[in-house]
């Protein structure tokens, strides 16, 4: 009886640590921040994406103006803005504020991760960021 | 035993653990999974999906500015001593319409705000030609309660048009403006919004070339303009190329009696990112015009005080005789450098920036000469060099110290009065504080040493000119400025 409690305990205990490890690997490794396009269009390089984001593209290569959408989750921003784009999210911020009055270009809208993918997965139009745990078969990475 | 209780302990709080992620995983989900998405199609999509056909943006800023000049030798300094003033120095206003896929129309309105406006020097002046042209007042952009205001306009309190054009912008590539645009030059000509220029007082190379060498700040004409990526060395290449009617905004204010074909060019590279850390830009540009215009045989720099308490630093341009005609080609020519290293400890960035112009200007007189000979020997070459550098310092994204230093200098023969002094130096350093992306709050001082410059005057009523009450004197002033902003876009 002693053996076999002591037994459904190791169990428990190997169960519990499979399911933080798990937990814990998606959070750190796997489900780190993505670009985000649609099904239908060329992925895109590293740099084009960064002139994207910047402001310094505003069409896509075969014609089309191009429909930012920031994430309105600051986390997600900020790991976004740190990896893709060389600077704080704060400094994209101001950037677009530089890109408003220079030329009266309207700044993206800060939307949820949810409409994001909607709209990345209805209209080619979008590009937008989100964890990549919330990937789902409408939409691809824009950068792979 | 003990220890087997101990261990029994630590595994309930492990599996606990576990139990409060799996729960929170769920929860998260859930939430998501929750979420109306008919309150999302109506509440959030519908906007995005259409695109806005038509936006109003724009910005104000306002400004404090204390000056003192340093020489007391200075006739300025029996009226002007010290001065200080508050300015409303801009408001423009942006209207966006997109008309179609790809073609847009752009406008930018410029409101000069002064109390009860301005009176005009010189409208008691008896020359008939001057009385009935009274905005030909030129307040030039050397400048710093008027934000690198190289348009001419008529007088403060007026509305100007800075920009107006329709725009083709289905590609990158290639993006076709007709109408009136900023013409493109250099790193600060398109900059021109306070809240996003650095400095309060933009540099000189990028504010002077109108009134020294002709070049109209903006033009009306066609401008063929876009971006391309180098493939293989992933830069991207930036240019512009255009061609106007020649006539500057103030045309028909200055009777600029040119038709003629005004043309230039831009190009930067812009390199890809260093270790994703550092950004280089660099680049040239290069214009050509020609233009006609009444000459004035006394045209001299002054301060005016205005009704109002009001001061200007700019150089203003007196016409006394509007009796002899100029015909004038400019040409310039100017590269430009800028580097920034981004990602550095607390969230900072250092940019360094220098740009270099050289200009030869070409004056042919036409006409003759009436009232004062002998004064200004015609015709007559230029040359002019201006550079800087600046160095900036951004960090934890909204506190950015900065420095300027300037050099101009001007090449001439000509014994006639140089506005500016026939070289100077000026230096600046200041704060510049971004309190939220768009409200930007500017400390500055300035220090600014002229050599050989033309007479400051001072002028507290318009019979003084007509009077001869004016004191022409050719010494070095040494100005210094503290100044304040706050910059607003909207």
């Amino acid at each position: 009886m002693k053996n076999k409690l002591q037994f459904i305990i190791i169990a428990l205990a190997l169960f519990s640590l499979f399911v933080m490890e798990n937990h814990f690997a998606l959070r750190g490794q796997g489900d780190e921040v993505v670009p985000i396009i649609n099904k239908s269009r060329k992925s895109i390089s590293a740099v084009e994406l960064k002139r994207i984001f910047t402001g310094d593209m505003t069409n896509w290569p075969n014609g089309g103006s191009i429909r930012i959408l920031m994430n309105k989750d600051k986390i997600v921003y900020e790991e976004f803005a740190k990896n893709y784009l060389g600077m704080s999210m704060k400094r994209v911020e101001n950037l677009w504020v530089l890109k408003k009055v220079r030329d009266g270009i309207i700044p993206p809208r800060k939307v949820s991760s949810v409409v994001i993918k909607s709209m990345v997965s209805r209209s080619s139009d979008f590009i937008g960021f989100v964890r990549r745990s919330e990937l789902d078969e409408d939409i691809k990475v824009a950068t792979e | 035993m003990k220890s087997k209780r101990l261990i029994s302990l630590l595994l309930a709080a492990l599996m606990l653990a576990a139990f409060q992620v799996y729960a929170k995983d769920k929860k998260g989900k859930n939430t998501e999974e929750k979420m109306d998405p008919t309150e999302l199609d109506e509440v959030e999509e519908p906007s995005l999906v259409r695109e806005q056909k038509f936006h109003i943006s724009g910005f104000i800023d306002f400004q404090f500015q204390y000056s003192m000049l340093e020489s007391n030798k200075n006739p300025a300094k029996i009226y002007l001593k010290t001065q200080k003033h508050f300015t409303v120095s801009n408001l423009n206003l942006y209207l966006k319409f997109n008309v179609a896929r790809g073609w847009e129309v752009f406008s930018e309105i410029r409101f000069l705000y002064v109390p009860e406006g301005m009176k005009t020097p010189w409208s008691d002046v008896s020359d008939p030609t001057v009385s009935v042209l009274p905005q030909k007042i030129l307040f030039y952009p050397v400048d710093t309660s008027f934000y690198d205001n190289n348009v001419v306009m008529g007088k403060y309190g007026s509305i100007g048009i800075e920009r107006a054009y329709i725009e083709w912008n289905r590609h990158d590539f290639a993006k076709i403006r007709a109408g009136h645009f900023l013409s493109p030059y250099g790193i600060w000509s398109q900059d021109h919004g306070a809240p996003v220029v650095t400095s309060i007082r933009t540099p000189v190379i990028a504010a002077a070339p109108v009134p020294l060498i002709g070049m109209p700040r903006s033009q009306t004409g066609l401008e063929f303009l876009g971006k391309v990526n180098i493939p293989g060395i992933n830069t991207l290449f930036e240019y512009a190329i255009y061609g106007t009617n020649g006539n500057s905004v103030d045309a028909a204010v200055a009777n600029e009696h040119n038709s003629g074909f005004n043309y230039g060019a831009f190009l930067n590279f812009k390199l890809p990112s260093i270790q994703k850390t550092t950004d280089i830009d660099f680049g040239g540009s290069a214009y050509r015009g020609e233009r006609v215009y009444p000459f004035y045989q006394y045209s001299v720099p002054l301060f005016i005080l205005g009704p109002e308490g009001f001061m200007s630093m700019n150089p203003y341009f007196i016409p006394m005789l509007d009796k002899y005609k100029i015909r004038q080609t400019d040409t310039m020519a100017m590269a430009h450098l800028r580097i920034a290293f981004n990602n550095l400890p607390a969230d900072s960035t250092i940019i360094l920036q220098g740009e270099y112009l050289q200009a030869w200007v070409h004056e042919y007189g036409l006409g003759s000469l009436v009232g004062l000979s002998g004064f200004v020997k015609r015709p007559e070459n230029y040359l002019y060099y201006m550079t800087y550098g600046q160095f900036e310092w951004q960090f934890m994204g909204w506190l950015t110290p900065y420095f300027r230093y300037e050099y101009v200098q001007f090449t001439s023969s000509d014994t006639t009065l140089t506005a500016q002094g026939k070289k100077f130096h000026l230096f600046i350093g200041g704060l510049n504080i971004r309190i939220i992306p768009e409200v930007v709050l500017k400390l500055e001082y300035n220090y600014t040493m002229l050599y050989n410059a033309s007479n400051l005057l001072a002028i507290t009523d318009p019979t003084d000119i007509a009077n001869s009450k004016i004191f022409p004197y050719k010494t070095n002033n040494n100005i210094h400025q503290v100044q304040a902003s706050l910059s607003v876009a909207f």
